[in-house]
């Protein structure tokens, strides 16, 4: 009976032992080097860090594009181009993370040979659906130059989607300037129209 | 010496007869407190900060990259003991706020190491906020053991927020926050 008793409290010593190590194996704190704290809390720091950028692409089967003048059918008419050859839609898309309340904007312009008397347009259109954010609002019809115009603005944090039928459905027209007609030269000018998205402020 | 050896002999059998015929059992009462312990502590692998960042996309037009997962290096450790029938958890507050238009996630891995006992169970991940959320639960009477691979190892990532609208307001910044973890009664 003693040698019960004895065992159980040896047992129960032994478990008390077991209790207090426990107490003193859970006091680790944040670096291993401060004394330990007797607290149910615990912090540390997170940094989450978001960086600006802007990117734009084009997306369209076929990006080589061409118009064609028909001659004039009947005396006394203007000259008429129509699309040739290429996809008759391109579509702009981008994607930006802004800094603030800055915005950027896409513009365009046109380089290449000499095409006097010719109005080369282009018809932006508004954002599709299919992606998210602050998309920009597209210009409607304007004629492209050689200097910067802006073809879409107020651009904020947003994706518009890659691929086809996503962002600004850009289509193309060629035309002859009437104030111009007299520059127009039979010839085969041959183009780049360039996209660039920057900051609108 | 035999004579010597003969008399202690005589001694302690008389002795032992002695208190044998006295009482034939004994008793003493034995008192044991065990206080309810509630520790936890955050060890790092590492002095290195926590960096969670955004990145572009691959495309022009795709959404931001944000949600890849990032193990901390951080393990909890924690000491625990429970009331019969008593459970504890361990929940995460931030301090500071979010940065808007995404998600802020952590999950605790199951315990490793040399831990014993009940030990708590991963909620997996789970989308931390300005108010405390459970992360780790049915904590009952146990020990992870102490630092670096022992307990739960945390994970983090963000992800976008899922709301209509929050991707505009997502923007160019560095946030530091601070991640408060508590052993806790889950009752």
């Amino acid at each position: 009976m003693k040698k019960v008793t004895f065992l159980l409290a040896a047992i129960l010593v032994l478990g008390v032992s077991s209790i207090a190590k426990a107490q003193n194996n859970g006091n680790g704190n944040g670096n291993g080097n401060s004394p330990a704290q007797e607290d149910p809390t615990a912090a540390h720091a997170l940094n989450i860090s978001i960086s600006s950028y802007s990117m734009i692409g084009l997306a369209g089967s076929n990006q080589a594009l061409a118009f064609e003048a028909s001659a004039a059918e009947v005396a006394g008419d203007k000259v008429v181009f129509t699309q040739s050859s290429g996809s008759t839609s391109l579509w702009l898309n981008y994607s930006a993370i802004a800094e603030g309340e800055n915005t950027y904007k896409v513009t365009a312009k046109v380089t290449g040979d000499a095409h006097d008397g010719l109005d080369v347009k282009v018809n932006v259109s508004s954002a599709s659906t299919g992606g998210a954010g602050e998309t920009g609002t597209g210009a409607g019809e304007i004629i492209l130059t050689s200097t910067e115009s802006d073809v879409v603005t107020g651009i904020g944090s947003c994706y518009t989607g890659a691929g086809e039928e996503l962002g600004h459905e850009l289509t193309y027209s060629v035309s002859a300037n009437e104030d111009n007609y007299g520059d127009i030269a039979a010839s085969s000018p041959s183009l780049i129209v360039t996209y660039t998205i920057t900051d609108e402020n | 010496m035999k004579l010597l050896d003969a008399i202690s002999c005589f001694l302690f059998l008389a002795l032992f007869s002695l208190a044998a015929g006295a009482q034939e059992s004994t008793s003493h009462n034995l008192g044991i407190d065990v206080p309810e312990v509630a520790l936890l502590a955050l060890q790092a692998e590492n002095s290195s900060d926590l960096n969670l960042h955004a990145t572009p996309p691959n495309t022009a037009g795709q959404q931001i990259k944000t949600n890849k997962e990032e193990q901390s290096g951080i393990w909890v450790n924690y000491s625990s003991i429970v009331r019969e029938n008593h459970k504890r958890k361990v929940t995460a507050t931030v301090v500071g706020e979010i940065p808007q238009g995404m998600t802020l996630k952590v999950k605790a891995s199951e315990s490793r190491g040399d831990g014993k006992g009940k030990l708590g169970e991963s909620l997996s991940w789970v989308s931390l906020r300005n108010g405390s959320v459970d992360v780790i639960s049915n904590i009952g009477s146990c020990y992870t053991g102490r630092g670096a691979q022992n307990g739960h190892l945390l994970s983090y990532k963000i992800e976008l927020d899922d709301e209509a609208d929050q991707y505009a307001k997502l923007k160019q910044s560095e946030t530091s926050l601070q991640i408060l973890y508590t052993l806790t009664d889950d009752n």
